[in-house]
């Protein structure tokens, strides 16, 4: 079996941040909340569990602390629940496995805390907790994190979130990141497509435009729930409002329910 | 006279012929591709295509009164 380290992550991207230290270790803890359902009177503890999880991560290392990276996101984004994910498996569509790159899609993430340690002139030793809302959820890498200029889509890539045809007919979720708008667009739109064989590809849903703002402060990033049936082939078109000679810098995954 | 169709969704697809031929040998860089907004009308360039778009879900047929 093929071993996948810290340097094979292909991104860590909180809203609008790249989150990704030079060297971390990540811990995820999942706890399942029990309720007493034990009286006065009686002899015996009893518990039940209603399936509520609370997801925690923990993220210990050394962070860069250049523009949009993990320390300033750490320092200057607010409290605001933003979606995260995790490409462990690296930055390429149809990998691990040949049937769509697997990553991890947490929906509502929340900064609960960041401890300085020790700070040089290019990296910061901290710790940053998270709080995970909603459980996590292994998703397909649909547009690997890049830079596009003018609108246009990745049909050619054939990104697959699926061996089989459909990839499922209950619906899912998608989830965007947008790392950089440059140009100066009044906004960007990214529309998730997906295609039966490949050849033609259909729009699904779109994302909410974003501006340049929403990038700055860290928040052009979009969970959104899909219905209906996901096609075994997806790809992400871009269009831009306005500006001058625009790019684009994201990525785009897609979750298929079971 | 060729059926028309009208476009249900956005999507796009090979925009012609030859390079419906690259597309599908997998030289999707030599491709040029068309672009179609939801409700355009789009006449196929041959039954490849338009089976690629009925099997998507892309078009419906017009149908015209007369």
């Amino acid at each position: 079996m093929a071993k996948y380290s810290s340097k094979d992550v292909g991104f860590m991207l909180l809203g609008s941040y790249s989150v990704l230290a030079a060297v971390s270790s990540i811990e995820d803890t999942v706890t399942l909340k029990l309720n007493e359902t034990y009286a006065l009177g009686e002899d015996d503890e009893s518990f039940w569990s209603g399936g509520a999880k609370q997801t925690e991560i923990v993220q210990e290392g050394w962070y860069d602390d250049a523009v949009g990276n993990l320390h300033q996101a750490m320092t200057d984004l607010s409290t605001v629940a933003l979606p995260m994910t995790i490409a462990p498996f690296g930055n390429a569509i149809n990998v691990v496995p040949t049937s769509g790159t697997e990553i991890d899609i947490y929906q509502s993430v929340q900064r609960v805390g960041y401890t300085v340690q020790l700070a040089t002139s290019e990296v910061t030793k901290a710790q940053a907790r998270y709080g995970i809302w909603y459980g996590k959820k292994r998703g397909k890498l649909a547009a690997p994190l890049a830079t596009k200029s003018a609108a246009a889509n990745t049909d050619a890539d054939d990104a697959l979130v699926s061996a089989a045809q459909p990839a499922g007919t209950n619906g899912g979720a998608m989830v965007l990141h947008i790392t950089a708008l440059t140009g100066t667009p009044t906004n960007v739109t990214i529309t998730l497509r997906h295609s039966v064989d490949g050849t033609t590809y259909t729009d699904k849903t779109a994302f909410s435009a974003f501006t340049p703002a929403n990038v700055l402060a860290g928040v052009a990033s979009e969970y959104k729930v899909l219905s209906g049936q996901i096609n075994k082939w997806v790809s992400a078109a871009w269009a831009y409002t306005g500006g001058t000679g625009p790019t684009v810098t994201f990525a785009v995954g897609v979750y298929v329910a079971p | 006279m060729p059926k028309s169709y009208r476009a249900l969704v956005g999507f796009s697809c090979p925009a012609d012929p030859e390079s419906l031929k690259k597309w599908k040998a997998g030289k999707k860089d030599q491709a040029k591709l068309m672009v179609v907004k939801k409700g355009d009308k789009v006449e196929p360039f041959n039954e490849d295509i338009l089976k690629s778009w009925l099997a998507n879900d892309a078009v419906e047929e017009v149908k015209s009164n007369g």
